[in-house]
């Protein structure tokens, strides 16, 4: 039978089944770690008399979710930073299609369901602690704050982040984590540099100063001379546009990232 | 089975590793690819197992250009690296995440392998010592029976009745399928293994002749006065005597000396060129 090298299901299966039985270990100690974290954070945060509600544990929710997501995220591919783990890894009968994907699905969608599960087993614990303090559970305010609050570009934010990391753990095989948040900001920053250069050449005179803009967003403009009647004035690119933008940073930023990953993964020497 | 054409490769810009080297290895033997410290041995069997890619040229393996690794080329291809990696696990769970990957693996050849190396089946891996490792993973490679097989000295780290038992279990291994290629210093490792020679030197394959033909060709022999041997091509002295080779020209039979020949193959190049051309 003619072999498919680009992805076989069955052959996906049992990559990702060897990659579980290698790194099971590892994967139970993190989420008991994960756990006992979650817990020991959120009795800390709790330690005003418990008068905690559920919208209150969140933002050590998403600070842990995006610190150990990101984390576990560097990780992905420290085979090749050895050199033996390397020519292991790369010379094993996969496709490179799938052991992306394997890793790919294991540091979002096997963090996120896991990284859930021992925040919740966290979080009933601590329940149980404040009912046993004070005969009543949790104020769970969740539904409210769904409501109010835009949360979801949190999960999209993090989706972008993750894809950061995955390709900045496939360039650096040691010390990624720390490499990519230095130079996440650089990066950045450049960016931020380059649109003050296209500012200045589209805006001359009329910009506020070369750094009153945000890229993908706007620019703060004046009309006057600089005195007392001068108005400011900060100019948002259009609807349309800034559809496409919010477009781009939801759905195409990660996969983006994840191709550049792939790419640099099938190119990768040892 | 093995096309190397017109090969380039350098790590460092101005310092080329190959230059133009050409190579074809056939299936139903065994080659001993030998040359100095930092010729490139290593290099070469990485460029064919797809670790490596050409700066210039092609490497081509089982019909398939090895650089881009894919799972029809990986799945007849095992590389025994000179160090080697083996998951924390037992020899039983590293058999069943492993060898689903070889379409071809014999599972009874490689409990019998490991029969043969005397290793304990139930010992995990990370309690085995470096050189029953290097057992099993020879082990897991001949009972993979992928096509090509290469080595890179896979007799380091084994102890004396291992070497032999090593001999024994690859001049088994072999069939006319098969290609075995190994990398190695240690050419007395691997006396009556090898049918024939490659060597690298100065960026290209310099030597590359069955064992056969380089006994049809020259002679090896131990004499106690050099001055008595005629024309002699190389020779290295000893306190038994002075082993050296000469033109066979009587068409005599005598056994390979590797290293010898290894270092006369070093030390006079155009000569020994002219001999087999």
């Amino acid at each position: 039978m003619q072999t498919n090298n680009i992805f076989s299901a069955v052959r996906f299966g049992l990559y990702m089944r060897k990659h579980l039985l290698d790194n099971y270990r590892m994967y139970g100690m993190s989420v008991i770690v994960l756990a006992v974290l979650s817990l020991v954070i959120l009795l800390i945060s709790s330690t005003d008399n418990f008068s905690v509600t559920t919208s209150g544990i969140l933002p050590v929710f998403f600070i842990g979710m995006y610190i150990t997501g990101l984390i576990f995220t560097s990780l992905s591919f420290r085979e090749l930073g050895s050199k033996q783990q390397g020519i292991d890894y790369l010379l094993f009968p996969a496709s490179h299609l799938e052991k992306f994907v394997t890793t790919l699905l294991i540091t979002t969608i096997g963090f996120l369901v896991i990284y859930h599960l021992a925040f919740y087993c966290s979080y009933q614990i601590l329940d149980f602690i404040y009912y046993t303090k004070r005969n009543a559970h949790i104020h769970n305010d969740l539904a409210h704050y769904m409501r109010e609050t835009p949360w979801e570009y949190i999960y999209f934010g993090w989706f972008a982040a993750q894809g950061f990391m995955l390709l900045g753990a496939i360039y650096f095989q040691r010390y990624s984590f720390i490499k990519v948040i230095f130079l996440l900001p650089i990066f950045l920053f450049l960016l931020y540099l380059f649109n003050s250069v296209f500012a200045i050449i589209f805006f001359g005179g009329k910009l506020h100063a070369w750094y009153t803009h945000a890229p993908f967003v706007g620019v703060q403009v004046m009309t006057g001379n600089g005195d007392e009647n001068t108005i400011f004035d900060f100019l948002i690119i259009p609807e349309k546009l800034q559809h496409i933008f919010l477009f781009m940073f939801k759905y195409l930023l990660p996969p983006i990232l994840w191709t550049l990953a792939f790419a640099r993964l099938r190119d990768k020497e040892i | 089975m093995i096309s190397i054409q017109n090969l380039s490769f350098s790590y460092r810009k101005n310092k080329p590793l190959f230059e133009h080297l050409n190579l074809q290895l056939e299936a139903g033997h065994i080659y001993g690819l030998l040359g100095k410290n930092g010729a490139g041995k290593s290099s070469l069997l990485k460029h064919i197992a797809g670790l490596l890619f050409p700066d210039a040229g092609h490497c081509k393996v089982l019909g398939y250009e090895s650089r881009y690794r894919q799972p029809a080329f990986l799945q007849n291809l095992f590389m025994v690296p000179e160090e080697f990696y083996l998951p924390q696990v037992s020899i039983k769970s590293y058999l069943s995440t492993y060898a689903p990957f070889y379409p071809l693996f014999d599972k009874k050849a490689f409990y019998n392998y490991l029969e043969e190396f005397q290793i304990p089946t139930d010992q995990r891996l990370t309690d085995m010592s470096y050189g029953q490792k290097k057992k099993v993973l020879i082990s897991f490679a001949l009972a993979a029976n992928t096509k090509m097989l290469i080595m890179d000295e896979p007799t380091n780290g084994l102890d004396i009745p291992s070497k032999s038992q090593f001999r024994k279990v690859i001049a088994a291994a072999v069939n006319d399928d098969k290609c075995i290629v190994i990398s190695t210093h240690q050419v007395r490792d691997l006396d009556n293994l090898i049918d024939s020679i490659v060597i690298i030197d100065n960026h290209k394959i310099i030597f590359r002749e069955s064992v056969e033909t380089v006994t049809d060709k020259l002679l090896f022999r131990n004499v106690s006065n050099i001055a008595d041997a005629g024309n002699v091509l190389f020779s290295d002295s000893s306190i038994r005597g002075h082993a050296i080779i000469t033109e066979n020209e009587g068409a005599e039979h005598s056994r390979i000396d590797m290293e010898l020949l290894f270092n006369a193959v070093l030390d006079k190049p155009e000569r020994i060129t002219k001999i087999f051309n």
